[in-house]
């Protein structure tokens, strides 16, 4: 197996899994993810992220977002009571706990996998700031961008996988993404 | 609890710390005064802050998707691009400019001092990111154009010196006013400004430059020692104006690393001020004057003021005439001589003196000369203050004298009326007696202004006294006028006559008390002036008892003044020889005085007689043995 196939299996589950969170975190069935690059190199004011690291790989998870943006798509908060302030950060650490979420049902699959990972805590910084993080160079590393549409706004993400050691892989190179489901209530937030 | 979950915990903390502070930067960033960005070659912004969001009027959140170029025109996008340029091509790794927001709104726009910082190219794409300061510098160039335009209309020239003693390229829009001259940036201030004065400057003040100079590149102390001396006001011949300016000058030292490195100087116009000055002291002076004046006249005796001013004034407006018209020099000096006499007559010292230097000026350098003018002009400018003064403080009321004056004109005009309706009559016209009314007319249109020369007496009184007073002499006077009259003019000259006359009796004739005893006189001198009147014929004659007349000194100035031969002079009379004394130039005396000394009274007397169809003769009289002039003029037709 080869680093490409194994980050663009790696990146589809990332994708898949970013679509089934977002859509049960936020309670909206409308979110599709589509494959898509960035329409600006910094396509939203905030950005979350989460690491999942394993011995043969990392993959970084990214979603880009405008606060606004995450307020009109959420179907589930109630946000009237809150200042704009108090809002905005409401609504930032939905993104983060979004990424949590991510990251923690990409680590249960790799589980199932048979394949041990470790997740970093999910943080929330500035759009801009993925100026500061590592490219792709397109042998070890690999990215693969991705945006999820709600019903008027759009999140953009991209997923950065650095592989290391293919052996021992095969189970996941078998692995559909598509059967990953999320068992409802299985949520606490908020 | 196990270990991972207190290293999550751990983790988790120190993150949300991390974020925290991340966000109050954020803030703080965002916050910050003036234009903080990074954006791409093209003007694409990634980030910003409040200002900027406002200046291109987006919400923050959106700026990334904006373009910094919505501030500037084209031109002045240009100019910020090339700075770009000059660091993403490795030129440069700092640029800093001043560009103003003009692609905004006329009242949005602002002046900017912009920082621009390479940030790094955006991961493996050919994009090359800046990091932007922009410093609000509107206020600090509104308050500096207020400042130029301060410094441009102050009336004050302001220049910087430099070591090398060349102007600085910064100076006030006046300098170039005051100087009358433009682009005096990086010249020599020696030749721009001291060079053009040294024509009015004195030696002590052409090395006043020298030592201003010397102070460049020396220790403060040195400029503090020496700064008196530096040359403080000059006149400077301005191409602007037609008289030289008069410049004020401040030097203030600029000291760097404790050595003049410049010399600020202000220069300051004070043309006006010294001409307001100098009005005022002319106008204390002015008022000095007049007090000397007002005390000349009142130290002239009541009784005699009124007749000296009326024949000065007499001979002051012959005096013009002869100035204004023919300019003989001859003339002039003898009317300056009579002027010189009645104002000493009249006690009216600084007159008698400006009409002497007048007299001498006019000798030496003839009355052409611009010495003679400048020095009539100072007697014009005395006498017309003293008679305006005169007129103003002392003259009468005319009003009876006007009264007889109308009689006389009511008089006249009803005779020539009576005449003409006699000549009218053509039939009976007896022509004899129409000549007798015509003469009795014309007779009495001369009375009007005739005077009776006794009028004289007082000032003739007072020339003997004068006079004597002046030469230590004494001597009195019997005045004898025998009710002769002449007209204004002619009385005036009659007093210039006797003036002389007396002058030189009492100079030359009359000898000193001491001598008179020693020779068994009196010793006051006696003079007599007797006058007779025939018709328009006056006769008189004035002698006195003195030494009578030196032939021998005669002689010897005719040989002198080189008048005669020996040969000549020896065919001569005593009495042909006597008559010499009225040449012109022929004094007997040694000395020259005020009074008497240079031979002109006597020639100026024979002049005025002959301008009368006179004549006049010196002899030695019978009965005193003193001199004795007499005299013939006939005023008709003159």
């Amino acid at each position: 197996m080869k680093n490409n196939e194994l980050a663009e299996k790696l990146q589809l589950l990332v994708q898949v899994t970013s679509e089934v969170c977002l859509k049960s975190l936020m309670q909206n069935s409308e979110i599709r993810a589509e494959k898509s690059d960035f329409p600006h190199l910094t396509p939203g004011e905030w950005m979350s992220l989460i690491l999942v690291s394993t011995n043969q790989f990392r993959i970084i998870f990214k979603i880009f977002f405008d606060t606004d943006s995450v307020k009109t798509e959420i179907k589930n908060i109630n946000l009237s009571k809150f200042s704009e302030s108090e809002s905005q950060n409401i609504l930032k650490d939905f993104m983060k706990e979004y990424c949590n979420m991510t990251g923690g049902y990409i680590k249960t699959v790799l589980d199932k996998l048979d394949i041990k990972a470790g997740s970093s805590l999910p943080v929330t910084i500035l759009g801009f700031d993925d100026f500061f993080f590592p490219f792709a160079n397109e042998q070890n590393s690999f990215e693969r961008r991705w945006c999820l549409k709600g019903q008027e706004r759009a999140f953009y993400c991209s997923c950065y996988v650095v592989a290391t050691e293919t052996k021992n892989l095969d189970r996941i190179m078998n692995f559909d993404p598509s059967e990953i489901q999320i068992v409802e209530g299985d949520m606490d937030l908020l | 609890m196990s270990t991972l979950n207190h290293d999550m915990q751990a983790n988790h903390m120190i993150f949300s710390l991390l974020e925290k502070s991340k966000i109050q930067n954020e803030f703080v960033l965002q916050n910050l005064k003036g234009v903080y960005a990074v954006m791409g070659e093209d003007g694409g912004l990634f980030r910003g802050n409040m200002e900027l969001a406002q200046l291109i009027s987006t919400p923050l959140n959106l700026i990334r998707n904006k373009n910094i170029k919505k501030l500037f025109n084209r031109e002045s996008w240009n100019i910020f691009n090339s700075h770009l340029k000059k660091i993403s091509t490795g030129t440069s790794k700092y640029q800093a400019f001043e560009l103003g927001t003009d692609g905004l709104e006329a009242h949005q726009q602002k002046n900017y001092y912009w920082e621009v910082y390479p940030f790094g190219k955006y991961k493996n794409q050919d994009l090359n990111l800046f990091f932007i300061l922009g410093t609000d510098v509107t206020q600090l160039r509104n308050m500096e154009n207020q400042l130029n335009e301060l410094f441009t209309n102050i009336p004050l020239g302001i220049l910087m010196i430099n070591k090398k003693g060349q102007i600085e390229s910064r100076y006030s829009a006046y300098v170039e006013w005051i100087l009358g001259t433009n682009d005096i940036s990086d010249k020599p201030i020696n030749a721009i400004l001291y060079e053009p004065c040294r024509a009015y400057m004195n030696p002590e003040e052409l090395k006043s430059i020298e030592i201003l100079f010397s102070t460049l590149g020396q220790d403060p102390s040195y400029f503090e020692t020496e700064k008196n001396k530096f040359p403080r006001r000059l006149r400077y011949p301005s191409p602007l104006q037609d008289e030289p300016i008069t410049l004020e000058l401040s030097y203030y030292p600029v000291v760097k690393e404790n050595k003049i490195f410049q010399i600020l100087l202000i220069l300051e116009d004070k043309s006006e001020l010294i001409k307001i000055q100098n009005e005022k002291k002319e106008e204390k002076a002015l008022g000095l004057v007049t007090a000397k004046r007002i005390e000349a006249l009142k130290k002239c005796a009541p009784e005699i003021l009124p007749l000296a001013v009326r024949e000065i004034n007499n001979t002051y407006q012959r005096l013009l005439f002869l100035i204004n018209g023919p300019k003989f020099t001859q003339d002039v000096v003898q009317c300056l001589h009579g002027l010189k006499g009645s104002a000493r007559i009249a006690g009216f010292e600084l007159l008698s003196t400006l009409c002497h230097e007048s007299e001498e000026c006019t000798l030496r350098f003839g009355v052409e000369s611009e010495a003679t003018q400048q020095q009539v002009s100072h007697i014009v400018a005395e006498w017309e203050g003293l008679l305006s003064l005169y007129q103003a403080l002392f003259e009468k009321n005319n009003s009876e004298k006007d009264a007889l004056q109308k009689e006389n004109y009511k008089r006249l005009k009803r005779e020539v009326e009576e005449l003409n309706i006699l000549l009218r009559n053509k039939q009976n016209v007896d022509f004899d007696i129409v000549q007798q009314r015509v003469d009795i007319l014309v007779f009495q249109l001369c009375a009007i202004e005739w005077r009776y020369l006794s009028d004289l007496k007082p000032l003739i009184d007072e020339v003997v006294r004068k006079t004597c007073e002046s030469v230590q002499k004494k001597a009195v006077i019997n005045f004898v006028s025998n009710d002769v009259r002449t007209n204004e003019k002619d009385t005036s000259l009659f007093y210039e006559v006797f003036l002389h006359l007396l002058s030189n009796a009492i100079s030359h004739g009359i000898e000193e008390p001491s001598v008179r005893i020693a020779a068994g006189k009196n010793e006051v001198g006696k003079i007599e002036l007797v006058l007779n009147q025939d018709g328009f014929n006056i006769y008189g004659y004035l002698r006195d008892d003195g030494q009578g007349l030196n032939i021998e000194q005669i002689k010897k100035r005719i040989i002198e003044k080189m008048i005669l031969s020996e040969s000549e002079l020896s065919q001569k009379t005593p009495s042909e020889i006597y008559q010499y004394i009225f040449h012109a130039g022929l004094s007997t005396s040694k000395e020259v005085g005020q009074i008497a000394g240079r031979g002109v009274g006597l020639s100026a007397i024979k002049d005025i007689i002959e301008q009368w169809n006179g004549h006049i003769k010196v002899s030695i009289d019978s009965e005193t043995r003193g001199a004795r002039f007499d005299f013939h003029v006939c005023l008709q037709g003159h």
